[in-house]
């Protein structure tokens, strides 16, 4: 019995090694070690021989039925390593099934990815009217009585406040800045928020000019804030949103509501500075105004201007998404063109 | 505003090997900003003077000559067709490589060595629109050449130099002036200049004396406050004729065309130091009295441009005890302006108030370089400036002229003005710890005279400053920090307050909403003006009262918005043409027609946020449930207190009553949700289009801190999926369906919607409902008897409670 497990060992090695596929390796399989298998049959039988053999044989099988377990099983590995890809090769060249979307607009995206750069400095975000009076607008902000922006030719009033004035004279806003002495009246410094926004300026349009684009105003007030403190700001935001580190500079500028103003520019990044057709050939693309609010503005927002300190920013967002992107009409912008705005999924 | 470098170097030395480059740099960044300059030789490049040595006809062309033209250095052939060619005369020759432009039309090219009609040709005479010099030189007859024999330039002097363009013109924007008056003239930037380079200003104070003579002219100013001061000199002897070269080509270069003497002086004076000078004809001025006074209702004035204007009552007016004269600060009159025969006349130099200027200037629909100048307010110091400049000019170029008189009223004098300011104040503010010898230097070099009390600063203002913006200290931050330079400046961390994080719940569901609504809704984000053209309003049914602009951009976009519906309409309009299945949305204030009263007095119209969407597809059904399914999620996803759906609420006429829900936020209808009605697919051009539109009010949404999902237990024993289909009546509402199954057994765990049919085994009025519920018991696994016991449970309820029929199979 003991020669006819070792002949059965054999013949089940030599079968095991000659299969070409794992289907006739497990029927090889079953025909040694299945059920009904030979070898099963011959450890079925154990129990008809003689006691004192009975343990070496019994072990003899154990040992062989463990070792086919463990050709077959490296046969089969063999067998998967072997074996090629069934079934027809894919055109992996076709396009995938890819989830349709939609998109952003490209004013908004801007605008959130300002809002995640300044959320992470301690700025909240304030939201303000958009129908808004004279008082704001206007008066709160230093614009001399006689301002020729208070006039309609720069200014959407609502019909019917012709003959009024101040808080009675209402306007789609011309700028969000009278919406921050909103804030600060409402609001202890010191604070440090930012107010995104549509404004409205009665124009005519043309590539670079609309009658509705979006600022992005941000504003500090705290005990110490130099113009040092703004440069530095001003910098960290146009990095953050070029996500490289970008040349800025100020100059002076002038604005009723901010003393001193200024003009800050950045570098083109069409031209790296050199002068190009976008910049005018300065190499420098005026991006916002800023300084520290006149002590006037200060005061209409109910704030001691000898007690604190200011530093302003206000970012044109179309013009900032027109640089990034190479967009050369502004226009575009409020078309509501799918043509256009799919662009920026 | 043009300026002349050469002309700003008569008031100042400039460091010699400063660039164009660098001052157009440090003006910018220190004063005013410099937009470009032109270099004026530039565009005379490889052009000389010629002189014309012969002139022979052209063997092949009737109407071109030969010509041989001394150009210096040698003598050279030229073919030219000019109709006033002559030998002897002086030519502006453009050699090859020049930049001409072709009998004055098309681009500008550059000249070769070439043949015209078979004969050499070493370059061209030029006509003067070929050059751009028709300012200077006025085209009179067909195919002339400009005749530069009057300059009596040497042959091959560079064409430049012999007109005296050797100038360089920064062109500065007037928008970066606004608040600096003593800028609008070179002198001003002379001594911007000076201050920047540390470098000697020559002042114009020392040029020549003011006049001693008698008043000759009475001044009788009646609005004082109007006109600070007047001053008239009585000149004799002059006559107008045309200025000298120098001057005229000085005024070309800022692009002012030269007229005559007297005028061009005035423009010069202005130009050189920003006020704004008027010259009268001595005989035109009855009595010899000038009066300043404002217009009587239904006076005329017929202007210098021959204009006659209704003056109102608020014109102020320059007369003669007879008649108006001119309009103060603004324009001359045609009646007293010098002519050809002038020989004595009065210079007007005075301060008019700014702005009143303006209004005028404004309502008359007249700007000139004199009002734009008078309403940035000029200091009254400067009226004497411009009186001794032209002096001095008249002297030089008509020393026969003589000053017979010298009127000076001065009601108004302007007080000196004086800011007391501390280092500590200037130096946390700029953020630089300057010393107190720092400081007074850089205000010195402004002209400012700071007198330091221990760390304390006097400032007086110098005169031309005083009336632009510097009044307060922080105006005194902004002259030292400019003059130090904000380039100069560091960079500084402010110190950081810490206050917490940020939690905005509001503006955070804001940025999920859109994104959503771009990744899973496949939305497009629009933005649409606030106003609304009136035929999408209508569209739209949306009617009643709405609030209107005063000048809106078109007659039809005069109302605000209320709703975003109609808008939205026309975006879809526009693009439906390029896309068939789409969707769009927006997130906008809308304006109610109310107003609330706020503490300021202020009264504001209710203005909520709203979210609109549109959805088009190949069908009604499709466009309605995707934008629905989308919507749902939206709202799970949030996070928000849940809203529902009901088809019982107020809806808009664009909303069609086939298809239309109505979105709740509790007990308040916050939105509806609907097909576009037929007529207002129609009226918007968009018939046929199936097209679902949703709006709702972004401020009614209540945002959850967090989001909260209820847990439910995993299943410890199998369920079992149940498809069912059977009829319903068409007005048995799915939400019914659903509520009655759910109810029917105890084991029915989910019930969801498959799919509807209406078709040939249905019977009419009837449709057949697919839908699918999952059974389950927490306790044991189910046999095949429970399960059957609850579907006929199910089945039962539904024919029972909704009138359900099974379907035969």
């Amino acid at each position: 019995m003991k020669d006819q497990l070792i002949a059965l060992g054999d013949e089940a090695r030599g079968a095991i090694a000659r299969a070409v596929s794992e289907e006739e390796l497990q029927k090889t399989i079953a025909v040694f070690l299945g059920k009904n298998g030979s070898i099963t049959q011959v450890m079925r039988s154990l129990k008809d021989i003689p006691a004192d053999q009975r343990k070496a044989v019994g072990q003899l099988a154990n040992e062989l039925k463990a070792e086919l377990d463990k050709v077959a099983a490296t046969k089969s590995e063999d067998l998967l390593n072997q074996a090629g890809s069934t079934g027809p090769a894919l055109d992996v060249t076709l396009p995938g099934l890819a989830p349709v979307m939609g998109a952003l607009h490209p004013l908004t995206r801007m605008r959130f990815e300002l809002n995640e750069a300044f959320h992470s400095l301690g700025f909240e975000v304030y939201d303000g009217p958009e129908i808004s009076s004279e008082l704001y607008d206007f008066d709160a902000l230093n614009f001399p009585a006689d301002h020729p922006a208070r006039e309609s030719m720069d200014t959407y009033w609502l019909k019917g406040f012709g003959d009024k004035k101040g808080s009675e004279r209402l306007c789609l806003r011309p700028h969000l800045t009278g919406g921050s002495v909103r804030y600060m009246q409402q609001h202890k410094p010191p604070f440090r928020f930012v107010y995104p926004g549509r404004v409205y300026r009665n124009e005519s349009t043309d590539a670079g000019h609309e009658r509705a684009f979006f600022q992005y105003e941000a504003l500090i007030v705290d005990k110490y804030v130099p113009f040092t403190a703004g440069r530095l700001l001003v910098n960290t935001i146009i990095e953050r949103v070029f996500g490289r580190s970008v040349k800025t500079r100020m100059r002076a500028g002038f604005f009723p509501f901010v003393e001193p103003g200024f003009e800050i520019d950045m570098q083109c990044l069409v031209c790296d500075g050199v002068g190009c057709s976008v910049c005018g050939r300065s190499g420098w693309v005026e991006i916002m105004p800023g300084g520290p609010p006149h002590p006037n503005v200060l005061r209409a927002g109910n704030i001691d201007p000898d007690q604190w300190m200011g530093f302003y920013i206000n970012i044109g967002l179309d013009r900032l998404v027109m640089m990034k992107h190479a967009i050369d009409d502004i226009r575009l912008l409020h078309s509501g063109d799918l043509r256009f705005l799919r662009q920026f999924t | 505003m043009k300026l002349s470098l050469n002309w700003i170097k008569d008031f100042v030395d400039l460091p010699a090997d400063l660039t164009p480059d660098q001052i157009a740099y440090d003006l910018t960044m220190t004063s005013v900003e410099v937009e470009g300059y032109e270099d004026l030789a530039q565009q005379f490049a490889e052009m000389v003077v010629g002189r014309v040595e012969t002139v022979s006809p052209h063997p092949n062309a009737d109407r071109l000559r030969l010509c041989s033209v001394d150009i210096g250095a040698k003598t050279v052939k030229v073919v030219c067709g000019g109709s006033n060619l002559s030998a002897g005369m002086s030519v502006a020759m453009a050699l090859p490589g020049s930049r001409v432009r072709w009998h004055g039309e098309g681009e500008l090219i550059t000249l070769t060595e070439s043949e015209v009609r078979g004969e050499k040709s070493y370059g061209m005479i030029c006509g003067a629109d070929e050059i751009n010099l028709t300012g200077r030189y006025p085209v009179k007859t067909k195919n002339e050449i400009v005749d530069l024999t009057a300059l009596e330039a040497k042959a091959g002097t560079p064409l430049a130099d012999a007109l005296g363009v050797n100038d360089v013109v920064f062109e500065i924007d007037n928008k970066s002036l606004t608040n600096r008056p003593d800028l609008w003239g070179h002198y001003g930037i002379a001594r911007e200049l000076a201050a920047i380079y540390c470098t000697p200003l020559k002042p114009i104070e020392e040029l020549v004396k003011l006049p001693e003579g008698k008043p000759q002219i009475k001044i009788d100013i009646k609005e004082p406050r109007l006109c600070k001061r007047y001053t008239a000199t009585s000149i004799e002897g002059v006559h107008a004729g045309s200025s000298p070269a120098w001057v005229q080509q000085r005024l070309m270069s800022v692009g002012q065309r030269p007229i005559n003497l007297l005028v061009d002086l005035t423009n010069y004076v202005m130009f050189a130091v920003g006020q704004p000078t008027h010259v009268f004809d001595r005989n035109d001025i009855s009595d010899g009295t000038i009066v300043v006074r404002k217009a009587e209702k239904g006076e005329t004035l017929v202007l210098l441009d021959n204009r006659t204007l209704e003056l109102g009552p608020e014109t102020l007016l320059i007369a003669d005890p007879k008649r108006a004269l001119a309009l103060a600060g603004v324009m001359g009159g045609k009646d007293s302006s010098v002519t050809d025969r002038t020989t004595s006349i009065v210079l007007e130099s005075a301060c008019f108030a700014a702005v009143e200027t303006r209004r005028t200037a404004s309502a008359l629909g007249i700007r000139t370089d004199s009002s734009m100048r008078f309403e940035k307010g000029i200091d009254c110091a400067r009226t004497d400036l411009a009186v001794r400049l032209f002096l001095k000019m008249l002297k030089e170029i008509q020393p026969g002229a003589s000053v017979t008189g010298w009127s000076d009223v001065y009601p108004n004098k302007d007080e000196p003005v004086t800011v007391v300011v501390g280092r500590e104040f200037i130096v946390t503010r700029i953020g630089k710890d300057l010393t107190v010898a720092e400081i007074k230097s850089l205000l010195e070099r402004l002209g400012y005279v700071a007198q330091a009390k221990g760390e304390i600063f006097t400032v007086e203002v110098p005169t031309w400053r005083a009336t632009g913006d510097v009044s307060i200290p922080a105006d005194i931050v902004e002259e030292v920090a400019r003059l130090f330079g904000y380039d100069n400046l560091e960079f500084v961390a402010p110190p950081i307050l810490l206050t917490g994080a940020v939690k905005q719940p509001a503006h955070e569901i804001d940025r999920r909403m859109r994104e959503f609504l771009v990744q899973y809704g496949r939305m497009v984000e629009v933005f649409n003006y606030p106003w609304v053209d009136s035929r999408y309003q209508e569209a739209a049914g949306i009617s009643g009262q709405a609030w209107t602009l005063q000048d809106p951009p078109s007659p039809e976009t005069a109302e605000v918005v209320r709703s975003l519906i109609p808008n939205l309409l026309s975006t879809v309009e526009r693009n439906i043409r390029n896309e068939s299945s789409f969707g769009i949305f927006e997130v906008a204030r809308v304006f109610e027609f109310n107003t609330q009263k706020s503490s300021s007095g202020e009264a504001l119209p209710n203005q909520p946020k709203h979210v609109g969407a549109m959805v088009v597809t190949n069908s009604p059904k499709e466009s309605f449930y995707q934008l629905k399914g989308t919507l749902e999620s939206l709202f799970r996803f949030l996070p928000i207190e849940p809203l529902t759906f009901s088809p019982n609420g107020n809806f808009s006429a664009w909303a069609s009553e086939n298809a239309r829900t109505a979105i709740y936020s509790g007990a308040t209808q916050i939105g509806e949700l609907a097909l576009v009605a037929d007529k207002t697919l129609r009226k918007s051009g968009l018939t046929k289009a199936a097209l679902a539109a949703v709006e709702f009010d972004y401020d009614q949404l209540k945002p959850l801190l967090a989001t909260t999902y209820d847990f439910h237990p995993i299943p410890k024993f199998p369920q079992i999926r149940f498809d069912l289909s059977m009829f319903f009546e068409e007005k048995t509402p799915w939400d019914d369906i659903a509520t009655v199954t759910r109810s029917a057994d105890a084991l029915v765990k989910q019930v969801s919607f498959i799919d509807e049919y209406r078709g040939e085994q249905v019977p009419p009025g009837k449709r057949s409902i697919a839908f699918q519920f999952i059974l389950g018991n927490p306790e044991k696994t189910l046999t095949s008897e429970d399960m059957q016991a609850a579907a006929n449970n199910v089945m039962t309820s539904l024919e029972k409670q909704l009138g359900a029929e099974r379907r035969l199979k």
